[in-house]
């Protein structure tokens, strides 16, 4: 379990430029994120390595846009806003819809 | 020597420039007119420099690293351009930066330096209505106000005290104003976003206009979340300002609460000693 992870994955797909995030699904832009982590090139940059270990839970959170499950995980409140943002999901809403 | 102008503290809320009509359009233009007013003493002040007291929502900082206090260094300040405010490269002012940071520093305060520090809206949205032409040159100084350990309030009033002496004693720029902004309710990234709270709102304005630093310094982080809104964290910003200015009254030019913004905004202008 690794809500740090989690987060941290949340925070670069929310703040990476339009066209890191295209795709616009967060599938996608995860899956691409998470080969990105795993460059070769990026190895031989430590400041640059970006470290994703996630479970696939997590993943799924990510994946499925699923903003309110991030919430009930403990993911920062502003982190979701971003994410939400980002890929024009409207959290407010799915949070009505999972009785939140 | 440097000396310190012209203060004031304000709202950041960025659809401030994204919903500029509505339903509550009579509170929302008299938001307007407050930065009208504000944006005018401001240019009578003739500062050569704008310090910014702002936060960062995960924009520019996240868990990997994220330092109580950060000031911003660069010669250019990136803006993260949201709420339609534009991706711009700001002039930041080294000189002053470096100064102040040094100061601070010896003065007790473990501020961080950033060469290259990103702003969020925090700073382009108030910037966006303060100084549209984008005229002045910004020091950012970032203080957390969403991840805990949170400094008390009472820390964020001290450090506008050492801030001040250190625009005193500064030499790169001799007229230097200040901002602080944030707040005041909102609610964000949780279920009750879009709750506005005009009680607590009022009375934290009515402590601040005053200058009640006792009353300010004791406010809690339960009080504020449970009040105002995990967004409240935000007032820390305000004294900053406060302390900088010499905690001797402030005049309040608005405050609406606007549910098209989310939050109960306010500008004040405060008195400098």
């Amino acid at each position: 379990m690794s809500l740090l992870d989690l987060q941290r994955a949340i925070y670069h797909l929310s703040t990476a430029g339009e066209q890191a995030r295209r795709p616009t699904d967060p599938a996608a832009a995860l899956t691409r994120l998470i080969e990105l982590s795993r460059s070769e090139v990026l190895a031989d940059l430590p400041a640059f390595q970006l470290r994703l270990e996630l479970e696939p839970h997590e993943a799924e959170l990510v994946e499925h846009g699923d903003v309110a499950g991030m919430y009930r995980y403990g993911v920062h409140p502003n982190l979701v806003r971003n994410f939400a943002g980002a890929f024009r999901i409207d959290y407010l809403a799915r949070y009505r819809e999972a009785g939140l | 020597m440097g000396e310190l102008v012209w203060a004031a503290c304000v709202s950041h809320a960025g659809g401030q420039l994204r919903v500029r009509h509505g339903e509550q359009q009579d509170r929302m233009d008299r938001v307007y007119a407050a930065w009208d007013a504000l944006r005018a003493t401001l240019q009578e002040a003739e500062p050569d420099a704008l310090v910014m007291i702002g936060t960062d929502h995960f924009q520019t900082f996240s868990y990997d690293l994220m330092p109580v206090f950060t000031i911003g260094r660069g010669a250019e300040l990136q803006t993260w351009g949201e709420f339609g405010s534009g991706i711009k490269r700001l002039r930041g002012m080294p000189e002053l930066a470096d100064a102040l940071h040094v100061d601070l520093v010896h003065s007790g305060f473990d501020v961080a330096g950033s060469a290259d520090m990103r702003l969020d809206h925090a700073y382009s949205c108030p910037l966006a209505l303060l100084t549209p032409d984008d005229s002045l040159p910004v020091v950012p100084l970032s203080v957390v106000a969403f991840v805990p350990p949170l400094p008390p309030l009472a820390r964020c009033r001290a450090l506008g005290i050492s801030l001040r002496t250190a625009i005193e004693r500064q030499e790169s720029a001799g007229r230097v104003a200040i901002v602080g902004t944030g707040g005041i309710s909102h609610w964000v990234g949780v279920p009750e976003t879009g709750r506005i709270n005009p009680e607590f709102d009022r009375h934290f304005l009515e402590l601040f206009e005053r200058s009640d630093v006792a009353a300010l310094d004791s406010l809690d982080d339960a009080t504020l979340i449970r009040e105002a809104g995990p967004g409240a964290g935000e007032l820390r910003s305000w004294l900053v300002v406060l302390g900088a200015a010499g905690s001797i009254g402030a005049r309040r030019l608005a405050y609406e609460p606007v549910d098209a913004w989310i939050t109960g905004t306010s500008l004040v202008e405060v008195a400098v000693t």
